[in-house]
């Protein structure tokens, strides 16, 4: 294995606060590896341990096959991508890029071409004279990307790189990473607590809560088959909703809401028990008159291509992604459909997943 | 109307503020600048007024050449002010020099007792030179280090204030940095020549002006740690000046005019560090 292999790794810090309970992980050789959850989850502190900025309390680290728990961050032939770009504000664009190489002795000339090499490639040969505080931000994430590349690193980590840039470009630079990361083929671990980054990039997404990995897999089998319930809520926008209710003597599901709903995926439920029901928005469409659901609209939101119809659902509340036609307005109340094949329960006590 | 004379007003009041501010300031500077212009017996019988006199040439001439005051055993000006200057930078660059690795030492390292020996370092506001006075002199007068470089600045060197003040610009410096850089490869010597020293070069350059006139302005010290008049400071010049009124005639405009002579070396340092002064006392660079 060639990839990133954590062996038991955990990190407490002083105080007893643990930030990452025992992990065992294999980062996939030459794909993007996300680390996603909310802050506090433990996936800053994994990523710094891969880094060596951390030292973790028990277990080992190998990249591409050696061992180095033990080895300091300039020789784990890593490089990292960080948050606030964490440029040398007194260097120029080129002496930043070049910073890492001159500490390791290459020569000026292989300096030259590395660095304009990855000018080039992040469309940047125009800047390298310049200071950091002449750079937008994203021309500033570029040159902090093109200081990881000029490594030639057997690992890029990324530590929330876009969370300092606006909506738009982030969606520009989310591209511009990862078709870069696919022309290099580094192994890459990238660390964020945005859902969508998450599943856009991801070869490989890790889902991580408290300092344990909840879940991993390719994201959309994670999307499709979260294992919890944090997992269904955290991924997706808008989030799943989730409705509480017991199965019924009838095999129906018989939400707290009022509604009921029939369970066909999930023929084996005990009557009686209880169960919390997730319905993706994109789960729930306007039907035929004579469906046998309603709900009544509060509110709708204008995406563009669609819409979010925000529904009154018995007495809970629920989002469905609706397509701009029919002409609807707050107050009507339609008939709606539940894609039974898509429904998805929870254990109420433990959060995961009935199947 | 009075919507539009109202700012006009405004402003003017508050130039007018301003301007009477200044001239305050101005006020005993101007006052010296006219009283060196006149002779020692116009000043004796208050011919002084706001106006020059007549003989601002021939005061600076007796100053500068010592001719007229030779007689009161005073040193040569200009070698006091020699002297002065050479004080002042070594003072200025001893304590940068020191201050700045000890300010790197207790911030980015863990050491045994860490806090201990940073509160150690503060302690040593507690003792500036007046109050350490006769040990320090006897040390300096065991190490034969009266009337010399050496006497004169090593005991004023060891600075907690600018340590302290350091040690704030490092822990202004972003922690990712520090990250960067041991990504970077760059040993710590490396990482502080490279990227500590450059990033605070205006808090640097405030507390060379600031510490350069507080060795410029050292009186009591140097007073004590030299003997002969020719290692005099000029401040101890315009204190031997101004002494002459217990002698004889006070010589005023000798003494007004040695004090502006005293002015310029450190008016140049804070004119030639301004921008970056003001820069760092208001702004740490991000």
């Amino acid at each position: 294995m060639a990839g990133i292999e954590l062996g038991n790794v955990s990190k407490v810090y002083q105080g007893s606060v643990t930030a990452l309970k025992p992990t065992t992980l294999t980062i996939p050789e030459g794909g993007l590896t996300v680390l996603v959850g909310p802050s506090g989850c433990g996936k800053s502190t994994l990523l710094r341990i891969i880094a060596g900025l951390e030292e973790p309390s028990s277990g080992s680290v190998t990249i591409a096959g050696r061992d180095v728990t033990k080895v300091e961050p300039a020789d784990r032939d890593i490089a990292m991508v960080f948050q606030n770009y964490a440029l040398y504000p007194h260097m120029s664009v080129y002496d930043n890029m070049a910073y890492g190489l001159k500490n390791r002795g290459t020569s000026g000339a292989d300096i030259a071409l590395r660095v304009n090499e990855a000018a080039r490639m992040l469309g940047i040969e125009a800047l390298l004279q310049r200071k950091p505080r002449a750079l937008s931000g994203g021309q500033r994430q570029r040159v902090a990307m093109g200081r990881a590349i000029v490594r030639r690193p057997k690992a890029f980590l990324f530590d929330e790189p876009l969370s300092n840039l606006d909506a738009k470009l982030r969606g520009e630079m989310r591209v511009e990473i990862r078709t870069l990361q696919q022309r290099l083929g580094v192994t890459s671990v990238y660390v964020t607590h945005d859902q969508l980054e998450a599943m856009t990039m991801a070869d490989h997404l890790v889902v991580m809560r408290d300092g344990v990995i909840v879940q991993q897999g390719p994201p959309g089998r994670v999307y499709d088959e979260p294992d919890n319930v944090f997992v269904a809520g955290f991924l997706g926008a808008p989030p799943i909703n989730l409705l509480a209710g017991s199965v019924g003597e009838d095999g129906r599901l018989h939400l707290d809401c009022g509604p009921q709903v029939d369970l066909p995926a999930f023929p084996k439920l005990q009557p009686g028990r209880k169960v919390t029901l997730g319905v993706r928005a994109e789960a729930i469409s306007i039907a035929a008159p004579a469906a046998n659901q309603q709900a009544t609209i509060e509110l709708i939101e204008e995406l563009g291509p669609n819409r979010l119809l925000h529904m009154r659902f018995g007495t809970a509340k629920i989002i469905c992604v609706a397509p701009r036609e029919p002409a609807l307005r707050p107050g009507e109340t339609i008939p709606i459909q539940l894609d039974t094949a898509a429904l998805k329960l929870f254990d109420p006590e433990t959060g995961s997943a009935c199947r | 109307m009075a919507n539009i004379a109202a700012p006009a007003l405004r402003r003017a009041l508050s130039n007018l503020l301003l301007a009477v501010a200044a001239a305050v300031l101005i006020l005993p500077v101007w006052f010296a600048l006219v009283a060196s212009s006149y002779n020692g017996a116009d000043f004796l019988a208050g011919h002084v007024g706001l106006w020059f006199g007549k003989h601002g040439l021939a005061t600076y001439q007796a100053v500068i050449t010592g001719h007229g005051i030779v007689a009161m055993a005073l040193p040569n000006i200009g070698r006091a002010l020699v002297t002065s200057t050479i004080m002042a930078l070594l003072i200025t660059i001893g304590k940068i020099a020191i201050s700045l690795p000890s300010a790197f030492a207790v911030t980015y390292f863990r050491f045994p007792l860490r806090g201990f020996w940073f509160a150690l370092i503060f302690v040593t506001l507690l003792l500036p030179i007046e109050v350490r006075i006769v040990p320090t002199f006897q040390v300096a007068a065991n190490f034969h280090m009266l009337n010399s470089f050496t006497g004169l600045t090593l005991p004023l060197i060891a600075s907690a204030t600018a340590t302290f003040l350091f040690r704030q610009t490092f822990l202004s410096i972003p922690e990712e940095l520090t990250e960067a850089a041991r990504l970077d490869g760059a040993s710590p010597m490396r990482f502080f020549i490279d990227i500590i020293i450059p990033m605070s070069r205006t808090s640097i350059a405030a507390l060379t002006v600031i510490l350069f006139i507080y060795g410029w302005n050292q009186y009591l010290w140097p007073l004590l740690v030299t003997t002969k008049t020719s290692w005099s400071t000029i401040v101890m010049v315009i204190g031997r000046l101004s002494q002459t009124a217990a002698e004889g005639d006070p010589v005023w405009n000798y003494t007004m005019a040695t004090a502006l002579l005293a002015l310029v070396p450190p008016v140049f340092v804070v004119v030639a560090m301004q921008r970056l002064f003001v820069r760092g006392l208001t702004e740490m660079e991000k």
